[in-house]
């Protein structure tokens, strides 16, 4: 409205004060001079709906945000631990789980209105204009969530609610509105159903503890972890599986969620390396775990599972690479204390600060490699011989991105005779070069043209007075590409 | 039984004091200054009975079946480094040549300007560890741990350099850690995993944090236990003294020292910059020849190093030796 500040969302007092959303800030200010305003902050919402999210997946694994101020549960199944064993209809017991989040929300400071209905978007219609299950012929056309302009032309045909809508032939709705309009109503009415795009996906195996009372001693709740993982690894065994990907849900009885993640570098069902992962996670956390008044339920879920055979065990007792270490340790145990080390150090620093190497296939020396997870399954591929005889041609260490440096050479193209970097000067005694590495340009949208295509490098292995070797690119033809090439250092040699 | 010897080494059961894991031992020497001669010798004894059996059993059985040294393929200072098998018992009169391989060495960078021959050093070194030790190197990755502010200012680790050298990259593990105790940290998990080629484990700074008599001490033990070679590579940690030299500051449990630097590289034809050349200086060897120097070439096809060619003449032995090494093709 011309740079007006307008009000997107008002606080219980200040609606009672008759302030409501849409109003210019300036008339707000004029009635009410002590209002407190604050930016709107979109990404904030958006997070903060999140967290909902997050504290809502205690009712049910399958839940999902609709921006900018819904959420979706679906509670199919899920409604039977609010009804006091059995007593109370699949209805009823719906309605207490939704009265029981309303409630935690009205605590937490949130208003909340709910509806239940069979469909998400009908359900979502109904709880935005407060109705009830059934009450579907009711809603306002602007239900449909299509934009101002069909909803006005709906209006002006005289059809205000959704049960005109249904009425009418469907065939003239369609050539008038398009088909979209048909799909959205039926999603309203319950006849076609979408998809959900849930919070996280469901894991194949679950485990989950509710505690009467919360518990608050982080030593207990590991232990609750551990017998849940043995749970867990229970139905792990039945289907021949191992974890890969473990999450854990912490709910907290005020509402918060805690989360970890672990994740393991081959299939496991093994409780002592679990712990051990355990105890890595829960030490690397950026903020330790705080129960605060405790938690109130923990869910594990088994995220990603592969195959894994049952467990050999050795003739003389004990598991596979128990105690018994030491010389006469077969090829697969070195192979399984590998991976068991490249899931500890993954699990304490990060997945991606364990690394392998891999060739790829690109003549611009930077993109000739991928550093990829090491937990990853990496099929091992061959890197390029080098040619007998040859010194290295290519640099140990590599400067991304590579480092500005100025170089006396002879133009056009002369080898360069000396250079400064980090305010050294270095006088090259030998080179080898140019070693001309053009750009990508079938990479460009209009393909090759001539002076268009990027600019050429041309790299020298020089070798300073003292004996360093270094790996320098002048970017750019002289005169063509460019009036006055710089010149880069790129890598230093052994 | 080498390792027994270094034990009964003065500094350390110093540090194992400080570790307070011997108790009764320091109590016998106690009164051992006014005894006399016999009682004196059954005290020694006793002293060396219980250091023994304070040591991790099974230490020395589990490997004897294996190599236990590597040389660096140069007989110059393969030679040079030869120990005596067992001083203890004086009638062998057996040598070992090379370092031993379950052991941690350290190798320090001369100047700033020096970590990528130093680092190359370091890998080739694992390099040589790893095939004496009879690992496949599919198998036996070498794990390379490195802090990230040390990447970013030396440049990262190109894995095409590293093929270059004669060494597969996809036989590295590289872990980039957040800081040098989570680097520390990750090399001796490391190194209790005998899965592994070798550990290198890279670290700057005259007097990092957490990097301290205990925990060289302690990978060195874990090097010893599991076999695996722990190589700590250092920059910036040597005091530059005009007078003196190269002074490394801080102790610790290395068995071997080594200072590397940058040297000319033998010029191929057409003057282009040859095979790399390292300078190294061996600082420090535990029970073995200290302050040697020698100019090393890598020789990627052998996989060895070799004493470098002298470098009188450089113009007129290039053109002899262009005749003899194979030249590189050109474009």
């Amino acid at each position: 409205m011309h740079g007006a500040q307008i009000l997107t969302a008002v606080d219980r007092q200040a609606a009672d004060l008759g302030l409501h959303a849409g109003m210019k800030l300036a008339d707000a200010r004029a009635r009410h001079p002590e209002l407190l305003a604050f930016d709107d902050d979109l990404l904030a919402d958006a997070a903060l709906l999140d967290r909902l999210a997050q504290s809502c997946l205690r009712y049910t694994p399958m839940v999902a945000a609709a921006p900018p101020d819904a959420l979706i549960l679906d509670i199919t199944g899920c409604a039977h631990l609010y009804s006091k064993k059995g007593a109370l209809t699949e209805k009823a017991a719906e309605t207490r789980l939704a009265e029981d989040a309303e409630d935690r929300l009205d605590a937490a400071g949130f208003g909340a209105s709910w509806a239940i209905a069979g469909t998400a978007d009908a359900a979502l219609a109904l709880a935005r204009h407060h109705l009830r299950e059934g009450a579907e012929y009711q809603l306002p056309v602007s239900a449909l969530d299509m934009d101002e302009r069909t909803h006005r032309a709906l209006e002006r045909a005289g059809l205000y609610n959704i049960g005109d809508l249904a009425q009418r032939p469907r065939a003239a709705l369609v050539t008038r509105f398009g088909a979209i309009l048909s799909v959205k109503l039926d999603r309203i009415l319950g006849t076609e159903d979408r998809p959900i795009n849930a919070l996280r996906p469901l894991g194949n195996v679950s485990a989950q503890r509710r505690f009467a009372e919360p518990i608050a001693h982080i030593d207990s709740v590991t232990g609750c972890i551990e017998s849940l993982f043995s749970e867990a690894a229970g139905a792990l065994q039945e289907r021949g599986q191992g974890a890969r990907m473990i999450a854990m849900l912490l709910f907290r009885c005020d509402g918060a969620v805690d989360r970890l993640d672990i994740e393991t570098g081959a299939p496991t069902r093994d409780n002592a390396l679990f712990k051990r992962l355990l105890k890595e996670r829960i030490a690397a956390l950026n903020d330790p775990l705080n129960p605060g008044f405790g938690y109130d339920m923990i869910r594990m879920s088994i995220v990603v599972s592969e195959a894994l055979a049952a467990q050999q065990y050795q003739l003389e007792g004990g598991s596979n690479g128990g105690a018994n270490g030491g010389s006469n340790r077969g090829r697969q145990n070195n192979q399984d204390d590998q991976t068991a080390l490249t899931g500890q150090l993954s699990t304490r620093l990060g997945r991606g600060r364990v690394r392998k190497f891999q060739p790829a296939d690109s003549h611009i020396p930077e993109q000739a490699l991928l550093a990829l997870p090491a937990l990853d399954d990496i099929l091992p591929q061959k890197w390029p011989i080098p040619q007998a005889g040859d010194p290295p041609l290519r640099p140990l260490h590599m400067f991304d991105p590579p480092q500005r440096i100025m170089v006396l050479a002879e133009v056009p193209d002369g080898p360069p005779y000396r250079f400064t970097w980090q305010r050294t000067t270095h006088q090259i005694a030998r080179y080898e070069g140019p070693e001309r590495i053009a750009s990508q340009w079938w990479q460009r949208k209009d393909g090759q043209q001539a002076g268009k295509g990027g600019l050429t490098r041309d790299y020298y292995r020089v070798e300073d007075v003292r004996g360093r070797r270094y790996w320098l690119f002048r970017h750019g033809l002289y005169g063509h590409e460019k009036p006055n090439p710089n010149w880069y250092i790129h890598g230093l040699f052994a | 039984m080498n390792i027994i010897d270094s034990l009964a080494s003065k500094t350390v059961s110093a540090s194992f004091a400080r570790q307070r894991m011997v108790t009764a031992p320091q109590l016998a020497a106690a009164p051992l200054l006014s005894a006399p001669l016999g009682q004196k010798l059954r005290a020694l004894q006793k002293l060396h009975q219980d250091l023994e059996k304070l040591m991790p059993s099974g230490l020395i059985d589990a490997h004897q079946d294996r190599a236990r040294h590597f040389g660096l393929g140069a007989p110059s200072i393969d030679d040079a480094l030869r120990q005596e098998e067992n001083p203890r018992g004086a009638k062998s009169g057996s040598f070992v040549k090379g370092l031993p391989i379950a052991a941690l060495h350290e190798i320090h960078a001369a100047e700033h300007a020096d970590a990528s021959n130093a680092a190359a050093f370091t890998l080739l070194m694992a390099q040589r560890a790893r095939m004496a030790a009879d690992k496949n190197p599919d198998a036996a990755p070498i794990l390379w741990a490195r802090v990230d502010d040390d990447a970013r200012q030396m440049g990262h680790i190109y894995p095409p350099g590293i093929a270059e050298l004669g060494i597969d990259p996809a036989s590295i593990l590289y872990v980039g850690a957040p800081d040098i105790r989570a680097a520390l940290r990750a090399a001796a998990d490391a190194a209790q995993c005998a899965a592994l080629g070798a550990v290198i484990v890279e670290i700057s700074g005259k007097r990092p944090k957490g990097f301290d008599m205990t925990a060289t001490r302690r990978l060195s033990l874990s090097a010893q236990k599991s076999g695996v070679t722990i190589f700590c590579l250092r920059h910036d940690a040597l005091n530059s003294d005009p007078l003196n030299g190269h002074i490394p500051v801080m102790p610790s449990a290395a068995h071997s020292r080594w200072q590397v630097a940058s040297a000319p590289s033998f010029a191929l034809a057409a003057n282009a910059p040859g095979h790399p050349v390292f300078a190294v200086k061996l600082l420090r060897h535990r029970g073995g020849m200290e302050g040697l120097s020698a100019q090393l070439e890598w020789n990627r096809d052998e996989r060895a190093f070799r004493d470098a060619p002298d470098f009188g003449a450089v113009s007129a032995v290039s053109e002899i030796r262009t005749d003899r090494a194979p030249i590189r093709k050109r474009a």
